[in-house]
């Protein structure tokens, strides 16, 4: 089996606050090989969007990433701005969580999708309109009705999402990051955006790295899953295991939470409160943060653990 | 899972006011720049209390001083009739900074109640706002002088017509306060547990448009203080035996070189004034809207 | 495009209503009698007795100002007092004055406005950038005619480049006349240019804090392109929003510039008006003055619309 194409080792991102620096996500470590598709589920603050910004090169002036993320071989943090855009949307593609606000509101659709061939193609008008017509037609909105002249508050929430596949896409990439292209919709258009997902891994060849909380979507599209919790890995391993033999209580908890048909309880169940050390912002509510380490249970099921033998 | 002590909007409302005036003011006086700001203020303020206690009569003159440079006598020196340049832009003070005050304190007041009746009442909102508005975009000076044309020069018909132009400004910021907070949650609640359109009023919606309010009024103020100087720089404002700085300026225009003095001063007091009321709206406005990055 | 137009105008007509009505009320709740007024001192009984049956005076008020409503549309204006002239065809000369200075005032105020804050804005943290956003804060302080007087300092009295006072109409030259309105409108323009930096700059910062721009890096366009392309078309409308302010203001600071560098423009004549309580003069100049201010509104909305063609779609697309 060749290198995976995306190597995450020991990545860290601090945070420039008002009251000093911030780890927000902590030692994270996966990989993701070729044409397959990896899940980061956890919770709104576990981290996993930064994580997914910290690779596609996207993060704002205070945040800081260390550690390596390596790309086909080639190591991203720290690269240069120009070599650094010559990837984005190049090698690495990225969906957006909303597209309401993630589109430009003014420019029409197909000026848009046109972004990305500008940025890294020497096309000519000609060209750049046939990608286009033909990036629409990949994604389902090519027979309906000719949008490219629209603005995107003409589209409805649906047909939104697939401009921002199209668009993340545009450029033919290896890696699709998809940041919960679900959420924002409705159940019959999650099902449709899953759908068109998984066609496009197909078609293209993608490797798919999607950001969630929807288990349900994590055990439709993924191969693999790494769960996330306080910035850090909890628990990582092929899907399949992480569903059916869990062995971190957090994933344990999110598992639980899930309603089941026919459940009759008067309470849905929810996930233990939150962490000692998240909920008091102080520096040195660190140290109620307990030392631990990831563990292999199995091959390529990895847990965090109490570290052996440590004080905390 | 723990259990929860269910808060009460009074007791938000309350946890809210707690800290976020005391927080403002905090804040506000970590920044060097806004405290030299205030502290500018503060003298200007000052100045046009203190105004017979600190300089002597704006208005006496000895003829044979005319045009003195600034010496130890007169700290501004003298213009061109001999008076001194310090009495007069002291009391210029005086006259400029009751002028913005009176004039952003009317202002406030009319635009409060308008805009609140816009915020409550639709049929108000659509009627009177586009009466408003639509003077909104007059030139305030060519209304001024209008008016003066009719009622007279002076201080009540300058007053007059910077309160007509500056009036929209305040109303749309108190209507959308108030559009704003009728439709937080928490008025929502109370209104569930049977609180009264009145408690609602003055519980909830009038606190939160508290600091906007205080903002508009000081830009008003700003506003007002360079209308009034451009109009008595050309004649139009307050009458000729007050000492206001646009007077003191517009005396000066044939000895813009030869005695630089004379407007340097009261231009420097004008310009000093402004700014550092501007730089307090503009802290203030970033400290409450922080997501503006600095603007 | 057309309803547009049609929608604007009526949400404009009480910029020139409202004066209008206000300078109707006033000259006949004011002391004394209407007609004497307008008259003046010089008038005999028998004129004052005439000029009341024509304005219908003596009639209710509101008859009073439907009258006044159809002279006002037809442009029977009355006749300016000390000029002898109708008033429509006194203000006409002076309206030219004025507007071409406030075209040239604009020009600058926009082009250095958009300058320095899009410098503000773009190397915001970084000296060039502080420097241009105190210049702003401090261009806003200080008042049009301040401003005048500092450039009329270092530009004819130092410089010896310019001189004050002297203008000189187009038909005696195009040079000379240019040179006679040049500080003038430098003022204006100057001046403004401070409010448009600060607005610029907050509409730029707005901007770039958007989700869609971080889009387009995602995609790897060019920071150049992404501001050029992506942020400039939505940063240009709170820009244009400004712009009908702008022109109140310009038209305002116009009447005193005027009167510094003795200009024979709107502005002016209307200070000589009310000094000559020359009423007919001063009723016209405000109804003049509303349709200017009308007329600019009207074709930033139309800028505006090309900027930005949702509002012309009628905002559906929120």
């Amino acid at each position: 089996m060749s290198a995976p194409l995306l190597q995450v080792s020991d990545l860290s991102i601090t945070a420039d606050t008002a009251g000093g620096p911030y780890d927000a996500v902590r030692s994270v470590d996966f990989a993701l090989d070729r044409g397959r598709a990896l899940a980061v589920v956890g919770e709104s603050g576990s981290g996993k969007s930064l994580t997914a910004l910290a690779i596609a090169g996207l993060l704002g002036e205070k945040l800081t990433p260390s550690g390596s993320v390596r790309f086909d071989g080639r190591e991203l943090i720290g690269m240069g701005a120009a070599d650094r855009r010559a990837m984005a949307g190049r090698r690495i593609g990225f969906v957006f969580q909303e597209p309401m606000s993630s589109l430009h509101p003014i420019l029409t659709v197909g000026q848009q999708l046109e972004e990305g061939l500008r940025a890294h193609f020497d096309m000519n008008r000609r060209q750049r309109a046939d990608r286009v017509r033909e990036l629409l037609d990949i994604v389902g909105l090519g027979k309906a009705r000719d949008i490219r002249g629209d603005r995107i508050g003409q589209l409805s929430g649906g047909m939104r999402q697939r401009v921002m596949i199209a668009m993340a896409i545009s450029c033919e990439p290896e890696l699709v990051i998809a940041d919960e292209p679900t959420t924002a919709l409705d159940v019959t258009l999650q099902r449709q955006v899953i759908d068109l997902l998984g066609s496009l891994r197909e078609r293209l060849g993608l490797a798919l790295m999607l950001i969630t909380h929807d288990l349900g979507v994590v055990a439709e599209t993924c191969d693999e899953a790494v769960v996330m919790y306080g910035g850090q890995v909890v628990e990582s391993g092929p899907t399949a295991t992480l569903l059916h033999d869990p062995a971190h209580d957090y994933t344990r908890a999110l598992l639980m939470s899930i309603p089941v048909l026919g459940d009759d309880r008067p309470r849905l169940p929810t996930v233990a409160s939150i962490a000692p050390w998240l909920r008091d912002a102080r520096q040195d509510a660190a140290d109620l943060r307990p030392v631990t380490e990831l563990v292999t249970v199995a091959p390529g099921h990895r847990v965090r653990r109490e570290a052996e033998g440590v004080a905390a | 899972m723990s259990e929860m002590t269910v808060p009460t909007t009074t007791s938000i409302e309350a946890a809210a006011a707690r800290t976020v005036r005391p927080r403002l003011w905090r804040r506000l006086l970590h920044r060097p720049i806004a405290v030299v700001a205030l502290i500018l203020l503060l003298v200007m303020a000052g100045a046009a209390l203190l105004a017979p206690v600190l300089a002597g009569d704006p208005n006496a003159f000895v003829a044979v001083e005319r045009l003195r440079p600034p010496s130890a006598a007169h700290i501004f020196g003298t213009d061109n009739l001999g008076r001194d340049v310090y009495s007069r832009t002291v009391f210029g003070a005086q006259a400029s900074l009751t002028v913005g005050i009176v004039t952003a304190a009317i202002t406030t007041a009319i635009g409060v109640v308008l805009g609140i009746l816009a915020g409550m009442f639709r049929w108000f909102d659509a009627i009177v706002m586009r009466i408003v508005d639509g003077v909104m975009s007059f030139p305030i000076i060519v209304l001024a002088l209008a008016m003066t044309a009719i009622l007279g020069p002076g201080l009540g018909t300058v007053i007059l017509a910077m309160t007509i132009v500056f009036v929209p400004g305040m109303t749309r910021v108190v209507r959308s306060s108030a559009l704003v907070a009728s439709e937080l949650p928490m008025v929502d609640s109370a209104r569930a547990i049977g609180a009264g359109s009145v408690r609602i009023f003055w519980r909830y919606i009038l606190p939160q448009a508290t600091t906007p309010v205080l903002v508009q009024a000081a830009i008003t103020f700003t506003t007002a203080v360079l209308v009034e100087s451009a109009l008595s720089f050309i004649g139009a404002g307050l009458p000729p035996n007050v000492p206001s700085w646009g007077a003191s300026l517009s005396e000066a225009r044939s000895y813009l070189t030869s005695a630089v003095w004379m407007w340097g001063f009261p231009g420097l007091a004008l310009i000093l004034t402004v700014l550092a009321m501007n730089i307090v709206i503009d802290n203030v406005r970033d400290i409450l809207d922080p997501r503006a990055g600095g603007r | 495009m057309l309803r547009y137009l049609a929608q604007r105008l009526l949400a404009l007509l009480p910029t020139v209503a409202v004066p209008l009505v206000l300078v109707f009320l006033l000259l006949r709740l004011a002391p004394g009698d209407p007609a004497a007024i307008l008259l003046g001192d010089s008038a005999t009984p028998d004129q004052v007795a005439a000029l009341r049956e024509q304005l219908g005076l003596n009639a209710p008020l509101w008859e009073q100002f439907g009258r006044f409503l159809g002279d006002v549309v037809t442009l029977r204006l009355g006749d300016s007092l000390f000029l002898g002239k109708p008033v429509v065809d006194v203000i006409p000369d002076y309206a030219l004055v004025t507007l071409e200075i406030s075209v040239i005032a604009l020009i600058v105020a926009l082009v250095l406005g958009i300058g320095l804050g899009a410098l503000a804005a773009f190397r915001s943290g970084r000296p060039a950038g502080r420097v241009a956003t105190a210049l702003g804060i401090i261009g806003i302080s200080v008042p049009q005619f301040v401003v005048a007087l500092i450039l009329i300092v270092v530009f004819a009295a130092w410089l010896h480049w310019f001189n004050v006072g002297g203008f000189v109409p187009m038909s005696k030259g195009f040079w000379p006349h240019l040179r006679s309105i040049t500080l003038p409108a430098l003022s204006l323009g100057i001046a403004e240019s401070a409010f448009v930096a600060r607005i610029t700059r907050g509409a730029i910062l707005d901007v770039v804090r958007e989700p869609f721009v971080t889009t387009a890096r995602s995609l790897g366009v060019a920071p150049r392109r992404i501001a050029a392309v992506h942020i400039v078309r939505v940063a240009a409308l709170p820009i244009m929003t400004v712009a009908g302010l702008l022109v109140a203001s310009l038209l305002s600071g116009s009447a005193v510039v005027e009167t510094i560098f003795g200009v024979p423009g709107m502005g002016r004549l209307l200070l000589d008006a009310v000094g000559r309580r020359d009423y007919s003069l001063v009723q016209g100049i405000v109804l003049f003055t509303g349709l200017f201010v009308i007329i600019v509104n009207l074709l930033v909305d139309l800028s505006y619309s090309v900027v930005d063609p949702r509002v012309r779609l009628g905002r559906k697309s929120a």
